[in-house]
């Protein structure tokens, strides 16, 4: 039988810290952060993670949104938009399988390879480089499959899966299941291809400066 | 409970409340330097309303004791130095290059009338100082003094408040708008254009590599720029892609084509946005995506639907269409992509229908005699039938 002893006040403090972050809706620990249920990506939460990666008043392109969130996740990230002429078979695959694009992820050279066919049409092409760096900027690549496949969806969200925060760029934690991220993708690229045209001039930006 | 002890009180919860907003909100918005703005500026807010709590119930000039001093000190130096870190934040934003001329006078406004606040509490400071340590008559006109500019510097501060909250600011490009594109247009065209790519990369939609190449060599007979035979092309491509949709509700049907084409044109009717599609960095990855790309879209995909649809006249109500639309028209009958009789019925008074139709004939006579076409067909194309 174990006898427990009544803690001290200092001993105390972080744990009552630790209930004051969790009833202000952050978790003490980002490393240990529990997956729970939440809602997609808004506008503005994307434009605080512009702002993490020193994008948010500029205009930018696939290229710097890569440079920028290999940066800040400590990978290579390189983009190679694959001439049909050089590689036809790979556009016919990639076709066959229902995709524009992929991304690959090399954990033991800390590497990233998107990879894109030249014969897109240009929106098409910018907005797939796009989608498939929002599973990145989202920490998708990093999902365990089978530890995020069960998980039910819940009345206040859709559930997500633990991944550790330095190994995503979002606040959040990724949507547990695939068809929730590529939804989530899809509307990263959408942000950030208008905040990548538009620049400054993005209202987003200019709102972040407009308290009251 | 008596004035003293009840103000002290309030300010005390003040100045907790402040400190759960700013260590709170700079977590919650990570590196967000900016976020720190906002949790001050309620942190000033807070202490403002702070001051504005009943004065006490003390003679303000008379001689205070020691523990007066260390309470207003204790109180003070912390406001003081959140007012003006506040007024740092802001006079950094309003200095920020980028960002709208409204906005940065908003932001020196409130840069100045934070300033202003965190003055008040030094002199609120220096107050208490003067009035527990100066003799009687330094005192009264020190005090004297220190009250005139507290009154000049809370004056300041509320007018500086009031002409900042008053600016509004409203962005060039509406919020509404940009949320339509990124939210709605943009996945939507990106799902239309992808979905095309596949069915032709793929070789689902057979005829349109014949088309497009009988329309290309039509094109150089017309003496067509590269454009307009691209957007032949390119609305062959989404008749295919919308008939072969048909099987698949999931896929691109022409109801939800029709869907796109109005959120296009959302967007192509604001020039202003759509102008700016061209600063999108991509040079190293592909040409530019812009206007002229997100109008041929819109363009291209109008055609299709029209000629899906059967409609002869354009939109705009103009009845003569360009000669790029017929040439399509011919070739998307051709390959079965349309009905080719009732295209023909419906278009064959159109000068430029028959003209189109002469030089797709002539090219395909031409392309059988030297084998060059991707898919030799023996007799006419089916338009002419």
């Amino acid at each position: 039988m174990s006898l427990e002893t009544p803690r001290k006040l200092p001993g105390l403090i972080p744990v009552k810290i630790k209930k004051i972050r969790h009833w202000l809706g952050r978790s003490g620990d980002p490393e240990g952060e529990q997956p729970a249920a939440r809602g997609f990506l808004t506008q503005e939460q994307f434009q605080e993670e512009l702002v993490v990666l020193g994008l948010s008043d500029q205009t930018f392109g696939p290229t710097e949104y890569a440079a920028a969130l290999g940066n800040h996740l400590n990978l290579c990230v390189s983009i190679e938009v694959v001439p049909d002429a050089a590689h036809p078979l790979l556009s016919r695959e990639l076709a066959r399988k229902g995709v524009t694009g992929e991304i690959l992820y090399r954990a033991d050279v800390a590497r990233v390879h998107v990879l894109v066919p030249g014969s897109l049409p240009s929106l098409a092409l910018i907005f797939t480089l796009l989608h498939e760096l929002g599973h990145l900027a989202a920490g998708d690549l990093f999902v365990d499959p089978h530890e995020a496949g069960m998980r039910p969806e819940q009345p206040q969200g859709f559930p997500t899966a633990s991944v550790p925060v330095k190994n995503r760029l979002a606040h959040s934690l990724p949507f547990a299941q695939a068809g929730h991220r590529e939804h989530e993708a899809n509307l990263r690229a959408g942000y950030a291809f208008v905040a990548g045209c538009l620049g400054s001039e993005n209202p987003y930006t200019q709102r972040m400066y407009n308290i009251l | 409970m008596n004035a003293f002890q009840e103000q002290s009180l309030v300010l005390a919860l003040v100045c907790f409340a402040a400190s759960v907003f700013f260590f709170g909100m700079i977590r919650t918005s990570r590196n967000t330097w900016f976020s720190g703005v906002i949790a001050i500026n309620l942190g000033a807010l807070a202490t403002i309303f702070g001051f504005v709590w009943p004065s006490p119930a003390v003679q303000a000039l008379a001689p205070a004791p020691l523990e007066f001093v260390v309470f207003k000190w204790t109180l003070m130096l912390p406001a003081t130095f959140f007012a003006g870190l506040a007024a740092l934040l802001f006079l950094n934003a309003a200095r920020a290059e980028s960002l709208d001329t409204r906005l940065r006078l908003k932001n020196s406004a409130f840069a100045f009338a934070t300033f202003c606040l965190a003055m008040v509490a030094l002199e609120s400071a220096a107050f208490a100082g003067v009035r527990a340590w100066l003799p009687d008559e330094t005192r009264l006109t020190i005090t004297s003094s220190l009250m005139t500019l507290e009154a000049c510097l809370a004056i300041a501060c509320v007018v500086a408040f009031i002409f900042g909250v008053a600016l509004r600011y409203t962005p060039t490009i509406a919020i509404p708008l940009v949320r339509h594109v990124a939210m709605r247009w943009l996945p939507e065209q990106d799902r239309f254009d992808s979905h095309r790519w596949r069915a032709v990369v793929g070789g689902v939609t057979q005829g349109v590599v014949i088309a497009s190449y009988r329309i290309g060599a039509a094109a150089d007979r017309l003496g067509l720029s590269q454009s307009e035979t691209e957007r032949a092309v390119g609305t062959v491509q989404h008749i295919a892609v919308m008939r072969d949709g048909i099987r698949d509700a999931e896929e691109v049907t022409p109801q939800r084509a029709r869907d796109l084409h109005i959120l296009q044109s959302e967007v192509v009717k604001d020039p202003g946005l759509i102008s700016r599609l061209d600063k999108i960095e991509s040079e190293e990855i592909t040409s530019r995506f812009g206007t002229a790309h997100a109008t041929s879209l819109h363009v291209e995909l109008e055609a299709a639907l029209d000629l899906i649809d059967q409609v002869p006249a354009a939109r705009d109500g103009n009845d003569d269409r360009p000669l790029w639309f017929y040439l399509a028209a011919v070739g998307a009958s051709d390959v079965g992509l349309v009905d080719a009789h009732q295209t023909r019925a419906m278009l064959r008074s159109r000068a430029g229908y028959s003209e189109a139709l002469e030089a797709y004939t002539e090219s395909l006579a031409a392309s059988r005699a030297g084998d060059h076409d991707p898919q030799i067909k023996r007799g006419s194309p089916k338009a002419s039938a």
